[in-house]
């Protein structure tokens, strides 16, 4: 039966590769959006590793660093320590830490590293020894950082459960060095004059891009004061619970008042976290809507063209009922064949989506996320496709057999 | 002869309604969004007030120094603006402006959250800002460090209510500035104009600005004309020679006087100033638009295959009695294109009521979008180039039919 389905399109392969391109392209579309959106639920369920509540956010411009001769460097560094103590001192602040690779910001220092052949990315930020209470962050092993720690020969590295495994394996990385590796990948001695990173302490996790993105391996090194260091640009505080807006302003006199010839820009943790998710699922509402309409489009003309099949078989399908054929199989058929040609454009989609891991997209998703998000579209797909053939079908079981057979 | 064609091929649109409708819904759909994207493109490189001049404004908005082990790239400074790129042959006037900066202000109590800019006095000279109240401020407020301002009419509302704002004292980012001008407000895709306010660069606090080569400035270069950019480009390649470099630690400096559509080019592609990236980008765009526009070509293609048969008995006839093949395909694609042109129409209404809704809903901040003679004129152009592109093949099995097939109604 399936096999005869099959040569029933053989045999009109010219106008049906048509359909079967129209149905593997929105497979394709689907696929792509149902797979962001599993993406974003499969994140969204995970925990974040902060909290963002009664928390606000200082970004300091201390204006060009990098080609300033080192006295300048050395008061950007005093102000920047003034800062971080008049802030934490202001009445309601219960913490304030300097740092960089702050949640829901733009700007990212990162490290780039090939470790046994895979390529990492790291968050390698910077953070005050009150982080964790600013930020809530869960500390799982070890301890965050004291003060005296930036005075070692060595660096004290706080990290990630995700980095941990990443470096680690499942043994214990407190106390241990950061691994290093060659260019290869391949695990390497120390070079003399590079930084001895040891890690002290675990974090849970530290989802910074927030509740749609991924988490990210992450890392952080205590404020080390010194022109030859890039000082963090902002200021995180973390304020009583209840603590208005009316804050943002007293705040705001204040930096000003130590520090005038630097811009300040205040905002509410709040704020900042209401823009990012905005900036994520705004892409994907704008293309969700273009796929929506690309779907209903398709649909449309796929109920068309079948419509128009139905009523050119007139002869065929007439001469099955003359048979005895009953309406129940000529549908049957008329759906059938649809289906079967759905099923040849899945499994062509599905040699375009063998490629994916190659390209690296479910590894970067995940595997799950990626079946989850395939069986959406295929769903979806069937689902679609089914309601469209409903229609002709039933248009072809109203064939009548004399009059088919009478038509020529 | 085409008052016939254009006749018959609305018959035969007319004679199955429903079809019609699918297509047309399929190639309004797209050519909605093509239009859209076409129109924001659009305001983004054309010339439009504040920036009318915009085809003879070079900017100078991305340099680069370079060393053996460090590298600094971004915004000009205004140091290096100040003393290399004055005075270039060719060139009328130069702007020195900064990048806009987010500045928190407060009026009783609440937050405003303003983008401001250092602006020199040259600046309103070369941008054209509608002024509905007050003037610019001039050459005297620059060099005296004058705290004095240029809002816009959204910020006089948040500051001022819709009090008049001339002579009242505004804060910004923990500075008293004076409103000597109320301008219109500028849309965001205006590149170089957009901000809420803007004061002199020389109120900016930031030690040693006017010594800095990298920043957060731009350069805004009137040339007389487009001919004079190659002569204004090597003058300013010779000068990068003459910079002298702040220490051993940069040896090289790199960068060169842009268009508006290169810069952006070079900003979406993250390409070296020196390697133009225009037709990359362009070329990104022309395939962008052929992708989306690809499953709404198949679905149309299919449409109209199917329909052949409805028409073989005419095809039949017409062959029969001499017509050509190549007559036939331009026939039909010609019917096709009427058809797309059609739904081109209701793209335009579409996008016309898209780009409202942008402009109401606040996505890009003080959006203008409309839609103008040059926008319909893409539009009318992807329509034609649409309606060939999914007509052709039709076409060619149409005219392919046996005249003998045909008229018995068989279309294999």
């Amino acid at each position: 039966m399936i096999a005869h389905l099959f040569r029933l399109i053989w045999n009109r392969k010219r106008s049906q590769g048509l359909v079967l391109g129209e149905i593997l392209v929105s497979f394709l579309v689907l696929c792509m959006v149902c797979t962001t959106i599993a993406y974003f639920v499969h994140n969204a369920r995970k925990s974040l590793g902060f909290d963002w509540h009664d928390v606000w956010r200082v970004r300091m411009d201390f204006g060009e660093y990098q080609t300033v001769s080192e006295q300048e460097r050395q008061a950007v560094w005093e102000r920047l320590l003034r800062l971080q103590q008049e802030a934490r001192a202001l009445e309601g602040v219960e913490a304030a830490a300097l740092m960089n690779n702050v949640p829901y910001s733009g700007s990212t220092s990162s490290w780039s590293m090939k470790v046994l052949g895979r390529d990492l990315d790291m968050l390698f930020g910077v953070a005050g020894q009150e982080a964790p209470e600013v930020l809530r962050l869960d500390l799982v092993d070890g301890h965050w950082f004291v003060p005296g720690d930036e005075n070692q020969d060595w660096v004290p590295l706080v990290i990630n459960r995700d980095m941990a495994k990443a470096f680690f394996g499942e043994r214990s990385p407190v106390g241990q060095s950061l691994p290093r590796f060659d260019d290869a990948g391949q695990p390497q001695a120390r070079d003399e004059g590079e930084p001895d990173y040891r890690v002290i302490g675990v974090i849970s996790d530290y989802r910074r891009d927030g509740e749609l993105s991924a988490s990210p391996l992450v890392s952080f090194t205590p404020v080390r004061v010194g022109a030859k260091q890039w000082p963090p640009d902002r200021l995180l505080i973390r304020t009583r619970p209840g603590t208005t807006a009316a804050f943002e302003e007293t705040l705001s006199r204040r930096m000003h008042e130590l520090a005038p010839d630097w811009a300040f820009d205040v905002r509410s943790m709040a704020s900042k976290r209401h823009d990012a998710l905005r900036s994520r699922l705004m892409p994907l509402l704008i293309g969700g809507t273009a796929a929506a309409f690309l779907l209903v489009m398709v649909a449309m003309g796929l109920m068309g063209v079948l419509w128009l099949n139905v009523t050119r078989r007139t002869r065929e399908l007439g001469l099955r009922r003359a048979m005895g054929a009953t309406a129940s199989g000529v549908r049957l058929q008329i759906l059938g064949e649809l289906l079967a040609l759905t099923t040849l454009a899945v499994l062509l989609g599905a040699l375009v989506f063998l490629q994916a891991p190659l390209l690296g997209i479910a590894g970067w998703v995940g595997w799950q996320v990626y079946a989850v998000g395939i069986v959406g579209s295929l769903l979806i797909l069937y689902t679609l496709v089914v309601l469209c053939g409903l229609y002709p079908s039933w248009l072809a079981t109203r064939v009548h057999p004399a009059e088919a057979l009478h038509y020529e | 002869m085409w008052s016939h064609t254009t006749k018959l091929a609305l018959k035969v649109l007319w004679r199955r309604k429903v079809f019609t409708c699918i297509s047309l819904f399929g190639i309004g759909f797209t050519l909605v969004v093509l239009m859209v994207v076409a129109a924001i493109i659009d305001h983004l490189l054309a010339p439009m007030a504040p920036e009318s001049r915009l085809p003879r404004i070079l900017n100078v908005a991305y340099i680069s120094l370079e060393g053996d082990e460090s590298r600094s790239n971004g915004g000009a400074g205004y140091g290096f603006l100040d003393r290399y790129v004055r005075d270039l042959p060719g060139v009328e006037r130069m702007a020195i402006v900064s990048e806009p900066q987010d500045v928190n202000g407060f009026v009783n109590g609440e937050k405003i959250l303003s983008k401001l800019r250092y602006a020199d006095d040259e600046y309103w000279q070369v941008l054209d800002f509608q002024f509905v109240e007050g003037a610019p401020y001039g050459a005297e407020d620059e060099k005296g460090a004058n705290q004095v301002a240029v809002i816009t009419e959204s910020t006089r509302r948040k500051y001022f209510g819709d009090a008049p704002a001339l002579g009242q004292m505004l804060d910004a980012g923990g500075t008293h500035y004076r409103v000597v001008g109320v301008v219109r407000d500028v849309p965001h895709y205006r590149l170089a104009a957009t901000a809420d306010l803007w004061v002199p660069v020389s109120t900016n606090r930031i030690p040693n600005y006017r010594e800095q080569l990298r920043g957060a400035f731009m350069g805004l270069l009137l040339a007389r004309s487009r001919r004079d950019f190659p002569a204004i480009r090597a003058e300013f390649a010779s000068r990068l020679q003459r910079v002298e470099l702040p220490s051993d630690q940069f040896k090289v400096i790199r960068g060169v006087p842009m268009t508006r559509f290169q810069e952006l080019a070079r900003q979406v592609v993250y390409s070296e100033p020196e390697k133009p990236a225009t037709v990359r980008v362009s070329g990104i765009i022309a395939g962008g638009a052929l992708l989306f526009m690809l499953l709404p070509a198949i679905n149309l293609v299919n449409i109209n295959v199917s329909r052949i048969f409805e028409r073989s008995s005419e095809i039949g006839v017409r062959k029969a009695f001499g017509a050509s093949s190549a007559h036939l395909v331009g026939q039909f694609v010609f019917e096709n294109v009427v058809l797309c042109l059609v739904g081109g129409s209701i793209g335009l209404l579409g996008a016309v009521l898209v780009l409202g809704w942008i402009n109401g809903s606040g996505l890009i901040p003080h959006a203008d979008l409309h839609l103008n003679l040059r926008v319909f004129g893409y539009g009318f152009g992807l329509a034609v180039f649409f309606g060939c592109f999914s007509g052709a093949y039709p076409a060619w099995r149409m005219a392919r039919l046996h005249p003998v097939a045909a008229l018995r109604g068989e279309t294999r």
